[in-house]
């Protein structure tokens, strides 16, 4: 492994050329992987539904965002109350959690998830974010790791917050106008005028499900926490136009 | 103490030095001015940090960071520009190439203030110093920069005056106002000779201790 000083310079070089979410993903995947862990994950718990962003399996976040895990999520609780970067699910059975918890951890467990450090960041206005870097079964132990490892993934959890939160505050998008797909710009117009999916799918000629997906991609790179925010805010800065 | 300059192809060899630069700023923009910034940890990083600043600092002995600014090109995103426009009562954003933005400009009060011989007034003076310094060195003119009247005092005093562009106003707990600072050669000369130190002021960052 190259030393974790070698991968944040790489790992910030290459999140400055992060244009949608999906770069973003793969960038974090990279370097999560490079740093000997198997998955990362970026959960901002802002005003109802939470944007995930992660290497996690879909078939997880899926279910994780499908009945509001973040509410019972013992990591993203500790992360809304702590400061410092923390380690999770480790070998030692946790006695403070309750039973909704285990059975939470459990079922991370069957879809690989063991264990995992995290970064708490708190944006402003008492926004929390959660950055994570997670091991299955097979990956190296990451129990005790160095300080200069710790400082890194402190970073590189950082700077992805804030070139993320860059993106989406528009600092950067003057020079990227072209942040949706004409598709995601097409049933966002289609539902500014108050078509549901149902409608949109029979104007567009897609799938619902497929419009589903894009008006979701959309929402999830205008940072917004639901359509109808997402609506207001493509309105606001003009995309849709 | 000596002052140093990153660049942003640098970061990577500079973790430490980094690292402590946001825990200054944590510790007197989050902490102790109390400003709606994102922390983490002990740090405090904003947007602005993702445009490939330049950054100089302060640098103890120890090699604890004293002081800091960020530096940006006034071509892309500002925060006087962009946050908090308001400051230019009408008067245009200046977009130049020859024209840097400083902000989050700190020096450690706490730890100076224990050190008897002046340390405080020395390490601000030996970054105003490496502020001009590195204007000469990338063939700017002048810095414009977002501050308050507290700081725009202590520049006066020490013989770099802020070139107002609008009056100040009322911002949080203090009255803001935005400004340029121009290159000045007989400012510089009086900056080294008040920080006792003589010019180039930068030297070269830190090299990493394991190396």
């Amino acid at each position: 492994m190259k030393a974790p000083e070698r991968l944040l310079e790489e790992f910030a070089d290459a999140i400055h050329t992060a244009e949608e979410v999906s770069g973003f993903e793969r960038v974090a995947t990279r370097v999560a992987e490079q740093l000997g862990f198997r998955w990362f994950a970026y959960l901002d718990v802002a005003s109802g539904k939470p944007a995930i962003i992660s290497s996690y399996p879909r078939s997880w976040t899926r279910r994780y965002a499908e009945y509001d895990y973040q509410r019972l999520d013992p990591v993203i609780r500790r992360a809304s109350r702590e400061n410092k970067l923390f380690d999770w699910g480790g070998t030692a059975p946790d006695r403070t959690a309750n039973q909704a918890e285990r059975h939470f951890f459990d079922e991370a467990r069957t879809f690989g998830i063991k264990a995992g450090l995290t970064v708490p960041i708190r944006g402003g206005f008492g926004r929390t974010v959660a950055f994570t870097l997670a091991v299955d079964e097979r990956s190296r132990s990451i129990e005790h790791p160095g300080q200069d490892l710790l400082e890194v993934i402190q970073l590189i959890a950082f700077y992805f917050h804030a070139h993320l939160s860059a993106r989406r505050g528009g600092y950067l998008q003057r020079s990227n106008p072209d942040i949706l797909t004409q598709r995601e710009r097409q049933c966002l117009a289609w539902s500014a005028q108050g078509k549901t999916m149902t409608d949109i799918a029979v104007l567009v000629g897609i799938s619902s499900r497929t419009v589903s997906f894009h008006l979701e991609n959309a929402r999830t790179k205008l940072g917004a926490s639901s359509i109808a925010q997402c609506v207001a805010e493509a309105l606001r800065r003009g995309l849709l136009s | 103490m000596h002052a140093v300059a990153i660049e942003s192809h640098q970061f990577g060899e500079n973790v430490d030095l980094l690292t402590r630069m946001y825990q200054l700023r944590r510790r007197i923009f989050h902490d102790r001015l109390e400003w709606d910034v994102s922390v983490s940890n002990d740090m405090e990083l904003d947007v602005f940090d993702t445009l490939s600043p330049s950054y100089l600092a302060v640098l103890s002995d120890r090699k604890e960071v004293l002081g800091c600014v960020r530096l940006l090109p006034t071509t892309g995103p500002t925060m006087l520009g962009d946050v908090f426009a308001s400051l230019l009562a009408g008067a245009p954003m200046p977009r130049d190439r020859r024209i840097l933005e400083s902000s989050r400009f700190c020096v450690d009060t706490q730890r100076l203030a224990d050190t008897s011989t002046g340390g405080l007034s020395r390490a601000t003076f030996m970054l105003f110093a490496a502020m001009i310094e590195y204007l000469r060195r990338t063939e700017s003119c002048s810095i414009v920069t977002v501050t308050d009247v507290r700081m725009e005092r202590i520049l006066r005093r020490a013989g770099w005056p802020l070139q107002r562009i609008a009056p100040p106003r009322p911002l949080g707990r203090t009255m803001a106002l935005a400004g340029y600072l121009h290159c000045n050669d007989s400012a510089f000369s009086a900056l080294c000779r008040q920080a006792d130190i003589s010019s180039p002021v930068l030297g070269i960052p830190m090299e990493s201790e394991q190396a």
